[in-house]
């Protein structure tokens, strides 16, 4: 079977998704005359003969349509994009009207994302209040500094719009409005210098930057491409491509910016970086232009027509017109649509050589109509990319990104990232446990250099994978660090730290130690407790089935890295007690309970301080010289911000269990949203200061965005 | 050729891993040994809740 027959069955039907996100073209005009809009200069004219703004009869029976899809789907949660032309044509009386009557019918049904995407030239402090007081984010173009700006960006009679565009941004940057400044979205030209535009772009303090590709097809390529061949080429001949870097000015383009953003901090996000190494790591796309999960996005027409996204208007005149109406047809039906189910189809809709390429999950064949190419069979998009080259070279090339600086260590940027958003898969784990094991062979070197080896060189040459075996062991670290700082060390424990307790329980297959044995187990600040017969093994069974139910997410990497449970004494007052130590990676401290819903809590809460004590152990994420303290919700005493961040992780994971409780019995939701916003706090908290290194901040961003994602 | 960065600089834990035991660099291990027998943060994260 070849490799794309494997990836997926072009035969299997495209999954059934509601829409989420809801793009209302308010106006069809623009006072910008900008040469690269794909609205008015590319193939689709359909704008000429439609209202040049919507009126509030067609808004009202669009909230309608969408509020009646959300609530027949349950839709917790849907997105509607103020667009154009230019949105704030409507005038702030016009553009008030509206979005009440949006926040009014589908504010009853499901919560609203309110966006906008303007140009900003109209942006004054009577729209700002209207859009303030309707709660709508608002994105600004802007495609760099004055030079860049006024290559594309201009009035009809080619005037600059750069003043203005600044302007509407000052009053987004501005106190009262700061709240609804979203971002700014830079089209590429290659033209401009990559860095100045970034910088350019970073002075307007945005909350976030989208990049986007200039939209083109294999028909009409974007600028820098012409002369590439006007058909795809075999995917694998990517590789050695033709012309090297030259051939691939995007990628080029990107990866400028991208060093440069890296070299300064990752200071805000931008989303088509983020999103690639989401998409690598299993996490969330966040964009259609990227990865295989779009499909849930349609347009509405000033004049009420579905349509399919606005990037169809560089293919042909009267594409992405789906026939239907908000008058005559509901959005189920609009997701009937042979295109709209194609866009739901996965890789299954993609072309050969795109299932077949490595980089496909992160890709996704790019934006559907950048793969147009008429006279190419089927409906002419079984093609790759005609930005192919340039998403190829940007995402392997990114994908190979070193990780953050480590003095000792490394991890790989993809791990750091997946551990960041506070998870952690099996491969995570052992990517610490490498670098945990290799910590432990140089303290115990350390230990041989100074104190002689008993034996254990002679050990690892007759059997090195016993050696490491032995060497790997949770409490080794605590006994190796006490010799090295302690007046009397235990040297003799030098000859059985190959000894393992004689009781294993089982953790979804995989053997745990219920250590009553090791004689440096008692580094957890509470007391040990003395051997006894407590049912470890049918507590933890228990609460392997409450792990995949109710905390999925982490149960692969717990069960990977989980090696020993040391039995506490409980405590006197009720409460639990469990505890982890930074000396001790894969073994943890818990009075025992007998309740598995409890015990899952615990394990899921200590494991998350074991993975972020072992990325701590290589890179930091906190200033050393910080001596600031936090107040957080789950303790009455200001924190020092290494142990705010360990929290703040640790009620992450504790917020996601009761999430997913509080989804199968409300009554719950109180506790998971205590939890939730416990961690919000803190996270803000953390990120508000100057005390986060930059890996710091990449680490708390991403933790910020698991837990935005939650209702 | 793609352009690909890659890491190729052994860190002292790679020296820690590669190297037997009893011969491990000095400098490498005493590099790490500063970094984790540290006594300037909270070594232990005791946890005592109702949940």
């Amino acid at each position: 079977m070849d490799r794309a027959s494997q990836v997926a069955d072009p035969g299997v039907s495209p999954p059934w998704r509601p829409l989420r996100h809801y793009v209302l073209k308010v106006a069809s005009r623009c006072d910008l005359a900008c040469d690269h809009c794909y609205v008015y200069e590319h193939a689709d004219q359909s704008w000429r003969g439609r209202p040049p703004l919507m009126s509030f009869e067609t808004a009202s029976i669009a909230a309608r349509r969408i509020a009646e899809h959300a609530a027949a789907h349950d839709v917790a949660q849907v997105s509607v994009i103020l667009h154009g032309g230019e949105p704030l044509l409507l005038g702030p009386a016009r553009l008030r009207a509206i979005l009440t009557e949006l926040r009014r019918t589908i504010g009853a049904v499901c919560r609203l994302d309110l966006r906008m995407q303007t140009n900003g030239v109209r942006l004054d402090a009577a729209h700002a209040e209207a859009l303030l007081e309707a709660g709508v984010r608002v994105g600004v173009s802007l495609d760099g500094d004055r030079s860049a700006n006024d290559r594309h960006r201009v009035f009809r009679r080619g005037a600059s719009s750069y003043e203005q565009t600044l302007r509407g941004i000052a009053v987004l940057r501005s106190a009262p409005f700061r709240s609804i400044y979203a971002g700014l979205l830079c089209t590429i030209d290659i033209a401009n210098d990559p860095v100045a535009v970034y910088e350019s772009l970073i002075d307007q303090n945005p909350p976030r930057i989208d990049l986007l590709l200039p939209h083109g097809t294999w028909e009409h390529p974007p600028p820098g491409l012409e002369e590439r061949p006007r058909q795809p080429r075999p995917p694998d001949s990517v590789r050695e491509g033709v012309g090297g870097a030259e051939g691939r000015p995007y990628a080029r383009w990107l990866l400028a910016v991208h060093d440069r953003w890296v070299a300064e901090g990752r200071p805000v996000p931008i989303r088509l970086f983020d999103s690639l190494r989401a998409l690598a790591i299993g996490g969330p796309g966040g964009t259609e232009a990227v990865g295989i999960d779009a499909g849930d996005l349609v347009v509405i027409e000033t004049d009420g027509a579905w349509e399919e996204p606005d990037s169809m208007k560089t293919t042909w005149d009267g594409a992405g017109a789906t026939g239907l109406t908000i008058f005559e047809h509901s959005a189920d039906e609009v997701t009937a649509q042979p295109a709209m189910r194609r866009r739901r189809g996965g890789l299954a809709a993609l072309s050969p050589a795109c299932r077949a390429c490595e980089v496909v999950r992160q890709c996704g064949g790019g934006l559907r109509a950048h793969r147009y190419r008429p006279g190419s069979g089927g409906d002419g998009f079984d093609n790759p990319s005609v930005y192919c080259d340039d998403l190829k070279e940007l995402i392997i090339t990114l994908n190979s990104r070193p990780a953050p600086p480590s003095s000792i260590g490394s991890l790989p940027a993809d791990v750091f990232d997946q551990l960041a958003y506070g998870f952690g898969d099996a491969r995570a784990i052992d990517a610490l446990a490498t670098e945990q094991l290799a910590i432990n062979r140089a303290l115990v070197g350390e230990v041989i250099a100074r104190f002689g080896g008993h034996g254990l060189p002679e050990l690892e040459r007759s059997d090195p994978a016993a050696f490491n075996a032995a060497i790997g062991r949770p409490y080794v670290r605590a006994w190796a660090v006490s010799c090295l700082t302690d007046p009397t060390p235990d040297l003799d424990r030098m000859d059985s730290l190959s000894v393992v307790s004689d009781r294993v329980v089982s953790l979804g297959g995989s053997p745990v130690e219920i250590d009553h044995v090791d004689p440096h187990r008692d580094v957890f600040g509470f007391p040990v407790a003395p051997a006894d017969d407590s049912p470890w093994e049918s507590v933890l069974a228990e609460a392997w089935g409450v792990l995949l139910a109710d905390a999925p997410p982490y149960a692969d990497g717990l069960r990977r890295g989980l090696r020993a449970i040391t039995p506490l004494t409980p405590s006197t007052d009720g409460t639990r007690r469990s505890a982890t130590s930074r000396d001790a990676f894969g073994a943890i401290g818990i009075a025992f309970t007998r309740s598995p819903a409890e015990l899952a809590v615990l394990l899921v809460h200590e494991f998350q301080h074991t993975k972020l004590g072992a990325v701590l152990d290589l890179i930091d994420l906190v200033d050393p010289n910080t001596s600031d303290r936090l107040t957080v919700g789950w303790r009455p005493d200001p924190r020092p911000i290494e142990a705010a961040l360990q929290g703040a992780y640790a009620h992450l994971a504790i917020a996601d269990i009761w999430r997913r409780r509080s989804e199968r019995d409300p009554a719950l939701r109180p506790r998971y949203t205590m939890y939730r916003d416990w961690t919000a706090a803190a996270i803000a908290a953390l990120r508000a200061g100057d005390w986060l290194t930059p890996p710091g901040r990449h680490f708390t961003d991403r933790m910020a965005e698991t837990v935005d994602g939650w209702t | 050729m793609l352009a690909q960065v890659e890491n190729v600089q052994k860190t002292p834990l790679d020296e820690a891993r590669t190297s037997p035991i009893d011969q491990i660099d000095r400098k490498a291990s005493a590099q790490i040994v500063r970094r984790i027998v540290r006594r300037d943060r909270g070594a232990v994260t005791p946890f005592s809740s109702g949940i």
